[in-house]
């Protein structure tokens, strides 16, 4: 749901941006991490950051939506780097199939890859968006996305064309 | 596999879902009540303070002690969930020449409570714990009460061997629980790695007031990020380094090498270390003044987070 909240000169409701996006935040925090202790918690410093700065709609850049990612992308990668080795570093393998396989091979290609790809080929942004996020240009990011489709066929076994 | 079948499988796997009390606890913090988002930002601005870590039920730390042993305070939630709880509250550690006073602040309802504790040699290298309560007259200063909410009693002494922990409850509202857990460090080196850790440190302070000494703490030595100049029945100045978002800082003077001076409300202070104060050559220091409605007493020195 497009929350134009960000055009706006309101305080935004974070209980319902909450009940909007908590759920994708949590997926995509342990998209990045591997870990449910971990995503867990950056959605929650993420609101807890939110509330305590609780900014006006209006000095958010871009759309909420964008904005809270950007947020928890962050507490994620605070988190990881307080603790390197995250409890479940593992993924939870409960489909013992190939999207086990794709998931954990998302684990072994580099952050700035697997990011991108989650982004885009998830979540869904616009490559602008995600560039606005990532603080990257939108033709840095698209040669990333193309580099992580690679690494993470690389990382299945899965023979890659020269041209890709 | 063709990037397309390559994106449908990363969609299609299942994240496992987060815990049915976290998105509790989330729904009712974040609701749109008013009183709630009080406490919610109050507690945040503690929270920031703090330094709240991933994954550990640890709130904040604080230490005390000289050179031969330190009292490292760790005050921790139960279960971890609840740091929502309890991070409208700000800690502080005065030391005193005998006594140390353990307080805590709950802003939103102006209470203070804690205790007071010291660390005695024993033989064999254990040190013993003591405890009391809270010497301030209730009846005096901006926080109208002291309470200990849990236990109503004083924690009897216990014997510890450094490293050793114990624990004393502070608080409890139902569904979680707030204490401190007390270790202590006994070092041969001259400073604590905790201490390290702070970017004010001062030891064997002592105050002086346009030139006039006003404290000497001989054998003591505090840490913390900001560093509380108490002048009871007066003010209290508060001095950090970094003011964070803390916009009612301002700039009052510098820190470097082993002294820290300030110019604050027509006076010139001057705190000495025996060691290096702050990490830099040459620091600013932001300081802020509050108003002490304590009875008159003597000055002394404290930390807070």
């Amino acid at each position: 749901m497009p929350l134009k909240q960000n055009v706006q000169n309101v305080k935004p409701d974070w209980s319902q941006l909450f009940e909007h996006h908590g759920d994708d935040l949590y997926r995509f925090a342990y998209r990045l991490s591997s870990s449910r202790e971990i995503a867990e918690d950056a959605v929650q410093e993420c609101f807890v950051s939110c509330l305590k700065s609780n900014p006006l709609a209006t000095q958010i850049r871009g759309e909420m939506r964008a904005y809270l990612f950007g947020a928890v992308r962050n507490q994620v990668y605070k988190a990881l780097k307080r603790n390197p080795q995250p409890p479940e570093a593992k993924p939870i393998l409960v489909q013992p199939d190939q999207t086990s396989e794709v998931f954990a091979a998302l684990q072994q290609i580099p952050e700035s890859s697997r990011e991108a790809i989650v982004l885009i080929c998830i979540e869904g942004f616009s490559y602008d968006e995600a560039a606005r996020m990532l603080d990257v240009e939108p033709s840095a990011l698209r040669v990333r996305v193309h580099r992580a489709r690679r690494q993470l066929k690389e990382a299945l076994g899965i023979e890659v064309n020269s041209n890709d | 596999m063709t990037d397309l079948q390559l994106d449908q499988a990363l969609k299609a796997f299942t994240i496992p879902p987060p815990r049915p009390e976290w998105r509790h606890q989330m729904r009712t913090r974040l609701r749109p009540n008013p009183w709630m988002r009080r406490l919610a930002v109050a507690g945040l601005a503690a929270c920031a303070a703090l330094g709240a870590a991933f994954h550990d039920n640890k709130l904040s730390e604080l230490s005390f002690g000289d050179d031969h042993k330190r009292v490292v305070i760790t005050t921790r939630v139960d279960p971890v969930y609840s740091k929502f709880n309890w991070f409208r509250l700000a800690g502080s550690v005065t030391t005193g020449k005998d006594w140390t006073t353990r307080k805590l602040y709950d802003p939103s309802s102006e209470t203070a409570f804690g205790y007071e504790t010291r660390a005695l040699p024993l033989p064999g290298g254990r040190f013993r714990l003591e405890f009391q309560a809270l010497r301030e007259d209730p009846r005096q200063g901006r926080y109208k009460t002291y309470r200990w909410t849990s236990p109503d009693s004083i924690p009897s002494p216990v014997d510890i061997a450094p490293n050793e922990k114990t624990t004393v409850a502070l608080s409890h509202d139902g569904n979680s629980k707030l204490f401190d857990e007390l270790q202590i460090v006994s070092t041969t080196e001259p400073i604590s790695v905790s201490m390290r850790k702070e970017p004010l440190r001062i030891f064997n302070p002592r105050l002086f007031e346009d030139g006039k000494q006003i404290v000497d703490l001989k054998g003591s030595a505090l840490s913390g990020k900001a560093i509380m100049i108490l002048m009871p029945g007066e003010k209290n100045l508060i001095l950090r380094l970094d003011t964070g978002k803390k916009n009612d800082y301002l700039s009052v003077g510098w820190v470097e090498g082993n002294t820290l001076e300030i110019d604050i409300e027509d006076h010139h202070y001057r705190l000495e270390s025996s060691e290096k104060i702050g990490d830099g050559p040459r620091q600013q220091v932001f300081g802020l003044s509050k108003s002490n409605d304590e009875p008159k007493g003597p000055v002394n020195l404290g930390t807070r987070d």
